[in-house]
């Protein structure tokens, strides 16, 4: 029996850029940026004033007044970028089979939105005041589970919380579903909604993120030498993934073909990345070795690229030692630098970035790149402008605090 | 209630979490040591911003770490006081260019010593004196220029030509000219000595007529010639009258 294959059919995103993934697309390859100053709330005291949100968004579009009400910001966004992917793959939950169907979609923090404002709602009116839809809307899983019902998705449902990398192991292991037999199609991606008072704290409690208040558009600037910390975004993006054939038998329109899937783990340290990037470099060596690729077929790297300045350090230490000499004929670029980091969103919006790559034989630039920094040694990283490139195989990583890293490898659909 | 195999588990589990927890804890060490190795040799190296970030890694590892804490105290003191004599070194570059040297020693005198940039504020400001001392000894040459000329023309050659060659000034312009007017009245001087004594010799010899020729030539070379009150002084009164009645005193 031959071996199963996954491609990617369909493509949903919302995020600083809009909605919808062709205008996110386009948006990307004009060097837009999404992200400013935050208008969500007042952001008096906070170090970091700059964020990546959602603007305008209808959530009308996707759910009744009643439904709305009862879920977390997070599933909204989710359940809009599952229902943007089934469009574009061209289907509905009744043309599938529901059981051979299933979600896995991700959030890093989950229902924070919600548990911030029950916590009120207990300290001011009581225990008894409490939503009864608190609970499900604050745990990470109920993204997948409301597209699960929307969808009719009988088969695999599940839902990974990996902080960063949350979007890729959750496409990853939607990718191990259909490959190992035990589904046919999955919609798989992350959603987050985080540009929020308690989660942007907490964040600069960590000196994690920019501090550029005074050129916000300039905040996210992976591998350049000012680069001072990432910039909080939200929004949310899935991929519908199918098995090969029934993809093909369907007539439907292919991305790219999923081929490797890398997972490690630093046990170093909670934040800071393993000396050497060596558990990002373990993840990427996984991913390859997956697809049966050696470093030197590989043309493009969607990089973490955050913006930190360890990270991109490691980031950079890790892939010099994955593809050695052959990394200078490899381009990189970072889709946080226009868009910023959508946490547990951010790996599903950047393999839907990917699949468009080698689709359109086309990548984005890595804006703001101004000054390379001499820790971080990529010879190209599309500095500040979009461009041609004639992509068979490329790689997407993330990396998550907890030491968790994550690498999915994507090559041109051949038949 | 645990039974005595879960409790021997339990322990058997503590026991692979501490090792666990030691070998990461070792692990951390020994990067928190080659980071401070870094550390060290990028402040030797006076490279602060080098310096910053490996304390910073430092500190991402072990947040609680006072002398990494301390030391990036002193690294951020440093860079910003690079920072601000930046900003009061780029605009003292700028008066620079404006030719406002005294102004540029002003303000590199108020920089404390011991700034990260001494080495450029030295350099600008040792450029600055030279363009003022450059600039002193050009009004000084000025001066001078004046006054040679004046010697000049009051015949004063061998003082004026003493003040030409003490003269620190490139050979062109003001200089040159007035090196050509006293080497033309040196030429004229020199002349003039040979034709009074051709006249004298006539004299002695009483050849007025010769004399009288010489005389005039003396006349034709330098009208402003002494000679005549020389021989005023010297010859009988119709002697003088007999020599100089044919000369066109101008």
């Amino acid at each position: 029996m031959s071996e199963r294959r996954v491609v990617v059919t369909g493509l949903g995103a919302l995020c600083c850029l809009g909605e919808g993934m062709d205008l996110v697309w386009r948006r990307l390859l004009k060097g837009d940026i999404g992200y400013g100053l935050i208008t969500k709330f007042d952001t008096e005291g906070y170090s970091s004033k700059v964020a990546g949100e959602v603007k305008d968004f209808d959530v009308g579009k996707y759910l009744g007044p009643k439904e709305s009400k009862k879920t977390d910001t997070f599933i909204q966004y989710a359940i809009a970028s599952a229902q943007m992917a089934m469009d574009d793959a061209g289907l509905t939950g009744e043309s599938v089979n529901s059981e051979r169907f299933g979600v896995n979609i991700g959030s890093g923090i989950g229902g924070i939105n919600e548990i911030c404002e029950q916590q009120v709602v207990l300290n001011e009116k009581g225990p008894k005041r409490v939503s009864p839809f608190f609970i499900p809307n604050a745990i990470a899983n109920l993204a997948s589970g409301h597209v699960s019902m929307r969808f009719n998705a009988k088969g695999p449902n599940s839902s990974v919380c990996t902080a960063c990398a949350t979007g890729t192991h959750a496409i990853g292991d939607a990718y191990e579903y259909i490959k190992r037999g035990i589904a046919d199609v999955m919609i798989a991606g992350g959603a987050e909604a985080s540009v929020m008072p308690l989660a942007v704290a907490g964040f600069c409690s960590m000196r994690a993120l920019s501090c550029r208040n005074d050129e916000p558009q300039r905040a996210s600037r992976p591998f350049d030498l000012g680069r001072d910390g990432f910039v909080i975004s939200e929004g949310s993006a899935c991929v519908i993934l199918e098995e090969e054939s029934q993809a093909r038998k369907r007539g439907a329109r292919i991305y790219c073909e999923l081929l490797g899937y890398g997972m490690s783990g630093d046990a170093f340290h909670l934040s800071h990345p393993a000396p050497e990037g060596e558990g990002a470099a373990r993840a990427m060596r996984s991913a390859l070795e997956r697809a049966r690729l050696n470093p030197d077929r590989i043309q493009y790297i969607n990089a973490h690229g955050t913006s930190t300045p360890l990270n991109d350090k490691y980031e950079s230490i890790a892939i010099r030692n994955v593809f050695g000499p052959h990394i200078d004929s490899v381009v990189i670029n970072s889709t946080k630098s226009m868009v910023g980091h959508l946490l547990g969103a951010a790996g599903a919006l950047e393999l839907a970035v990917v699949a468009r790559s080698i689709a359109d034989n086309r990548i984005h630039g890595t804006m703001n790149y101004d000054e390379p920094d001499p820790d971080c040694l990529l010879k190209d990283v599309a500095a500040n402008e979009s461009r041609d490139l004639k992509i068979q195989f490329a790689i997407s990583n993330s990396f998550g605090f907890g030491g968790t890293n994550a690498c999915l490898a994507a090559g041109r659909y051949s038949g | 209630m645990a039974s005595e195999s879960d409790a021997g588990k339990l322990a058997q589990n503590n026991g692979n979490q501490s090792a666990f927890d030691a070998e990461r804890r070792a692990r951390q060490q020994q990067y928190i040591g080659s980071l401070i190795e870094k550390l060290q040799k990028a402040r030797e190296a006076e490279d602060f911003y080098s310096a910053r970030d490996f304390c910073r890694e430092w500190l991402e590892i072990d947040p609680k770490a006072e002398r990494a804490q301390e030391i990036l105290v002193m690294i951020e003191t440093t860079l910003n006081r690079e920072r601000e004599d930046r900003v009061a070194l780029n605009h003292c570059q700028d008066l620079f260019l404006q030719q406002r040297y005294n102004e540029v020693i002003d303000l590199l005198d108020r920089l404390e010593s011991g700034s990260p940039l001494d080495l450029e504020i030295r350099a600008l400001h040792d450029r600055a004196n030279q363009k003022i001392r450059a600039a002193v000894a050009e009004n000084a040459g000025i001066n001078s220029l004046d006054e040679i000329s004046r010697l000049l023309d009051h015949g004063h050659l061998d003082l004026a030509r003493n003040r030409l060659s003490s003269l620190e000034m490139p050979e062109e312009g003001d200089l040159q000219i007035l090196r050509r007017k006293l080497d033309r009245a040196l030429e004229v001087r020199s002349t003039e000595k040979s034709l009074t004594l051709k006249l004298h010799n006539a004299l002695d010899n009483a050849d007025i007529d010769s004399a009288r020729n010489w005389l005039g030539m003396i006349c034709e070379l330098n009208p402003r010639t002494e000679i005549f009150d020389v021989l005023k002084k010297s010859l009988p009164p119709e002697l003088y009258e007999n020599l100089t009645s044919r000369i066109a005193l101008t």
